[in-house]
């Protein structure tokens, strides 16, 4: 069966998201792609900690005070966000905000200042979709909602009759349908950074990856890690990166915070979700979880392995 | 991360390099062509039956200007395209290019006559190598390494994952358009 595949670029949720998408003409694939990024541009709306009018601002403003009803991108953000922060037992939590404010890598809301001491057990979800702070919060959703906005995006494609297509926003990215090849993925040669390794391929499934060296964010956090540890606060960054393939991009994304935390601990939690992972480590190592070449198409792990 | 886990697996990602795995597959793309000009002109304004190019030269002067609006690297160079239906303005579409940390972005931007931007879109995506850009900290994880063998895993991974790449050079760009466009038809001052 042949088909149009339209490839699309724009800046949403502060980087670039490009969507591909094939269909029996162009101007089908153009409108699909046109739909998901809607649904791109709202959840970038609501969530942002930049704008003051995202009902993200609103929680920050005024959720300490009465209960606020938050539309159903935030309120299915929340809720996998508590989720991971519950079963990861607070190593995720999106709380962490006001440390990233004060190393200016987030702009300072308005409304009141946060209590330090609160943490993700401080946020409520009560009934009809309202939100609650039991004391002043900061939160970033930041480690979560591009994720499911690549999740959102890509459900908006199929909604449209899209038969294989991905979206990538900044490297978090999901791969669907029936595509006749599975996608490439790389990482950058450490020897020669103009060339990149190939480590397989993609097909149905989700990736993220968070890199301690590209803040994803404005401001200067003077060589810390965008990555904060609830327990620690943030510190140093590491010259490593961590990626994780999974069937959604809400969970590979916050799988990426828990797994640069907890490293190889994090076996347990990745297993939960069926998820995959591999930290890579300067000067040249990569290690990988249970499943992580298979998810990319290999039998055996390629190349030479160092332990095994 | 020195000892590896049950089920863990470590392997050289350089010696990955010289498998002959990569064979097997095509490198994911560096560069990408998302749009022509052509394309963006018709999608902004699918009504006109005309467009109308210029390409604008920048005064240093204007370029001055423009960087009390928003600092990035811009060519100076700009296309302005006027899209008509009969004698009747529909709009302006602006072509410009960006440069970020490793990124060259050349865009789209289409404004209604009333100047409220009506698309934005992105119509070639190049990646530099970007080992300038990289941090003293960074590089001082690998002290003892070549100096001149820069690293950077995982920055990017194109198809691929990455720590985020910022778009603020893309909106700072825009919003740079946006002050020119509101000079030039004179409905700037407030």
């Amino acid at each position: 069966m042949t088909g149009t595949t339209l490839r699309r670029m724009r800046p949403w949720l502060g980087t670039y998201v490009s969507i591909e998408a094939c269909a029996a003409d162009a101007a089908h694939a153009a409108l699909a792609i046109e739909a998901a990024f809607v649904e791109i541009a709202t959840i970038h709306a609501a969530m942002s900690f930049h704008s003051a009018s995202s009902e993200l601002a609103q929680l920050h403003r005024e959720a300490p005070l009465r209960p606020i009803r938050v539309g159903w991108h935030t309120w299915a953000v929340l809720a996998q966000a508590q989720h991971l922060a519950r079963l990861s037992d607070g190593v995720f939590d999106p709380t962490v905000a006001p440390q990233l404010v004060r190393h200016a890598a987030l702009p300072r809301p308005e409304g009141p200042a946060p209590d330090e001491t609160g943490n993700w057990r401080d946020i409520e979800l009560l009934n009809d979709q309202q939100v609650r702070f039991r004391r002043p919060l900061w939160i970033d959703l930041g480690g979560i909602a591009k994720g499911y906005a690549v999740d959102r995006a890509v459900a908006a494609l199929q909604r449209s009759g899209i038969r294989y297509g991905s979206v990538n926003a900044g490297g978090d990215l999901r791969v669907f349908g029936d595509a006749p090849e599975d996608l490439p993925l790389a990482v950058r040669n450490p020897v020669d950074p103009a060339t990149q390794i190939v480590l397989g391929t993609l097909r149905n499934r989700a990736v993220a990856t968070s890199g301690e060296f590209f803040l994803g964010r404005e401001g200067d956090t003077g060589g810390l890690s965008p990555i904060v540890d609830p327990a620690r606060g943030i510190r140093p960054a590491h010259a490593r990166s961590v990626t994780v393939i999974a069937e959604t991009c809400t969970v590979a994304d916050g799988l990426t915070k828990i797994v640069s935390l907890l490293g190889p601990k994090a076996q347990t939690l990745l297993d939960h979700f069926g998820a995959t992972a591999a930290i890579i480590e300067p000067p040249d190592q990569l290690h990988a979880a249970d499943g992580f070449w298979a998810a990319l198409g290999h039998t055996q792990p390629p190349g030479e392995l160092l332990h095994a | 991360m020195s000892t590896p886990r049950p089920g863990w697996t470590t392997t050289s990602l350089v010696a990955l390099a010289s498998a002959s795995v990569p064979a097997l597959f095509p490198p994911p793309a560096q560069a990408a062509q998302y749009m022509s000009i052509e394309q963006a002109q018709k999608a902004a304004f699918p009504e006109a039956d005309r467009f109308e190019t210029r390409n604008l030269r920048l005064t240093p002067e204007q370029i001055k200007a423009l960087d009390g609006v928003a600092s990035v690297r811009q060519r100076g160079e700009i296309r302005r395209i006027d899209a008509w239906a009969g004698n009747k303005q529909l709009g302006t579409i602006y072509v410009d290019d960006v440069i970020g940390k490793v990124e060259w972005v050349t865009y789209a931007v289409a404004l209604s006559t009333d100047g409220s931007v009506r698309a934005l879109d992105i119509l070639e995506y190049r990646e530099t190598h970007g080992y300038e850009v990289r941090t003293p900290s960074w590089r001082k994880q690998f002290a003892g390494r070549r100096a001149d063998v820069p690293f950077h895993f995982g920055e990017d991974i194109k198809n691929i994952s990455g720590a985020t790449l910022s778009c603020a050079h893309l909106t700072a760009g825009v919003q740079r358009l946006l002050a020119l466009h509101a000079q030039l038809s004179g409905t700037g001052n407030r």
